[in-house]
């Protein structure tokens, strides 16, 4: 029986079975023995390893063997008929189809060859006309990379002696940032400047409170004099209330004498009718009554023409401090208000002033805040620098 | 005092009227009046005024005439009027000047209507005026023909009204 892999792996397969048979029954009969399970495991274990070793070894020998057919085959039919009887039926197939496939006379050129040889040789030569402008590219780049391998270390010249130039700047910094924090010369001009308007606002402001006390007394002498002129007001308006009554009922009494003397003169026309009545004497008395009724009328009339305006005009209030006292007052109020509008201003200016004061020393801190970070800054500056250098280097 | 008129002016509204003043009795401010059961002519007719124990119907000449009360007015005067036997109180406006005109001044300044005016305009029996001089003047009120007068005739006055507020019952009141 000739060895194949199929039966090569079926024994293998067997083994395994009986192998792992073996450790079930022993597990089974004697469970409390380990030692034994142990050793029949290591040994069925060593065995296929063995045996597998010896397996793979055997049909890399079955690959050579046909290996050797096939070029036998493919050099001589006959020998490769010898050497398949050495081998399993299972290489056979194989073995034929390389005999078969053997060409019938030795192997002549091609006629084309010579035309591929010379396409062969132009592909050559323009191989290596690229391969020397390739070379020549190399050469240019070679250059380049000197030329900037003498930039760079120009330029790394320059960095060290900038470096080595902010040396002295730093321990000037240094220097600046240790100091205190001094006011500066600008500051105590404007100092003085905001503590003199300062003192100058503060007497503006006693100023204006003084002045502002007299117009407040100046405001209650006003007052004083409306009330009194009100009261006076409304004393004339109760007299002109007075009076009016008091016109009106001689207005009343006008009219009923009016009415009344045209009764009697109507009744003495009626009289003079009367036979035997001396006319002279009812003439007389008709022109007496007529004058008195004129003149009764004339007044009414008087009256009915000026009592609308003097019942519907306002009673005139007096001024109880005509002309000299408004102009007083008015000079009074014209100044408090230029002197509140004076100290409004001065307040205005203190305040920008101040606050300009304040921006300007905010702007002082952050200037040192500035400073005081600048050696930091220029720390990280050098160090980027070396760093550069050395990466350059 | 034969040979002289006399005409009392009174007002109604805008315009000055005269009625004769031999006729007027006396003249009232706001007599105490007793209405009567008339409703319908209410306006016109107010009501009833004693003078002298007798009961005269009153009448407003302002709604007789305008159209609108002399009632409401504050210087509303009440005429109190005879003439034969008839009697009655006109309410007017107000009373104006007496006027007193010789035969002789009455003849330039005195001009007769003609007749077919419609009532109660037909109670007016002529119009004085200024005429061309001006030498009219009432005798003690500063009024003067400015304007001319119509000159009422009072019964005929109150006949026209009383006709116009009830022509069927008129002479029954009468």
């Amino acid at each position: 029986m000739k060895r194949t892999p199929q039966r090569s792996l079926l024994l293998f397969w067997l083994i395994a079975l009986a192998w792992g048979g073996g450790m079930a029954a022993i597990a089974w009969v004697s469970p409390a023995q380990p030692a034994l399970l142990l050793t029949a495991w290591s040994a069925g274990a060593a065995l296929l390893l063995l045996l597998a070793l010896y397996l793979g070894l055997s049909f890399r020998l079955d690959l050579l063997q046909v290996q050797q057919a096939l070029r036998e085959a493919s050099a001589d039919p006959q020998a490769g008929e010898a050497g398949k009887s050495a081998l399993a039926p299972l290489w056979w197939p194989l073995i034929e189809a390389a005999a078969a496939q053997q060409p019938a006379g030795k192997i002549q050129p091609a006629p084309g060859a010579d035309c591929i040889n010379t396409q062969s040789k132009a592909q050559i030569d323009l191989l290596q006309t690229a391969l020397a402008a390739e070379r020549a590219q190399i050469s240019v780049w070679q250059q380049k990379t000197a030329q900037a391998q003498a930039e760079l270390g120009l330029l790394r010249r320059q960095v060290q002696d900038a470096a080595q130039a902010l040396l002295p700047v730093e321990s000037v910094l240094a220097t600046v940032t240790l100091l205190p924090h001094p006011a500066p010369a600008a500051v105590e001009p404007q100092q003085d400047q905001s503590e003199a308007l300062g003192a100058l606002a503060v007497t503006l402001a006693g100023l204006t409170a003084e002045f502002a006390t007299q117009v407040h007394a100046a405001n209650q002498q006003e007052a004083a004099a409306a009330a009194q002129a009100q009261a006076r007001g409304a004393q004339h308006a109760q007299a002109v209330a007075t009076l009016c009554h008091r016109a009106g009922q001689l207005r009343q009494a006008v009219d009923d004498l009016q009415l009344f003397g045209l009764n009697l003169r109507l009744q003495l026309s009626h009289f003079a009718d009367t036979p035997g009545v001396d006319v002279a004497v009812f003439r007389q008395a008709e022109a007496d009554l007529d004058a008195l009724l004129g003149g009764l009328q004339s007044l009414s009339a008087d009256d009915l023409s000026s009592h609308p305006a003097t019942d519907t005009a306002e009673p005139p209030v007096p001024e109880p401090f005509p002309q000299v006292g408004a102009r007083l007052l008015a000079h009074l109020q014209l100044a408090s208000a230029q002197i509140n509008a004076a100290g409004q201003d001065l307040a205005q200016r203190s305040a920008r002033l101040a606050q300009a004061r304040a921006q300007w020393h905010a702007a002082a801190e952050q200037q040192i805040q500035q400073l005081a970070s600048l050696p930091e800054l220029l720390q990280r500056l050098r160090s980027a620098l070396q760093q550069a250098a050395q990466k350059n280097s | 005092m034969k040979g002289v008129s006399s005409w009392l002016q009174f007002r109604l509204g805008d315009q000055t009227h005269a009625l004769d003043a031999t006729a007027v009795r006396q003249i009232l401010r706001a007599p105490r009046l007793m209405p009567l059961p008339l409703t319908s002519a209410r306006a016109q007719i107010p009501g009833l005024m004693a003078w002298q124990g007798r009961p005269l119907p009153v009448i407003d000449l302002g709604a007789c005439l305008l159209r609108r009360s002399s009632l409401a007015g504050a210087d509303a005067r009440f005429l109190v009027w005879t003439q034969a036997q008839q009697a009655g109180v006109l309410v007017v406006d107000g009373v104006g000047a007496l006027l007193r005109l010789s035969a002789t001044t009455l003849t330039r300044h005195w001009a007769p209507t003609q007749p077919g005016l419609p009532p109660p305009w037909n109670a007016i029996r002529g119009v004085l005026h200024a005429g061309e001089t001006a030498d009219i003047a009432p005798t003690g009120f500063n009024c003067s023909l400015s304007t001319p007068i119509a000159v009422f005739d009072v019964a005929a006055l109150w006949m026209a009204c009383w006709d116009r507020l009830h022509p069927a019952d008129g002479e029954g009141v009468r």
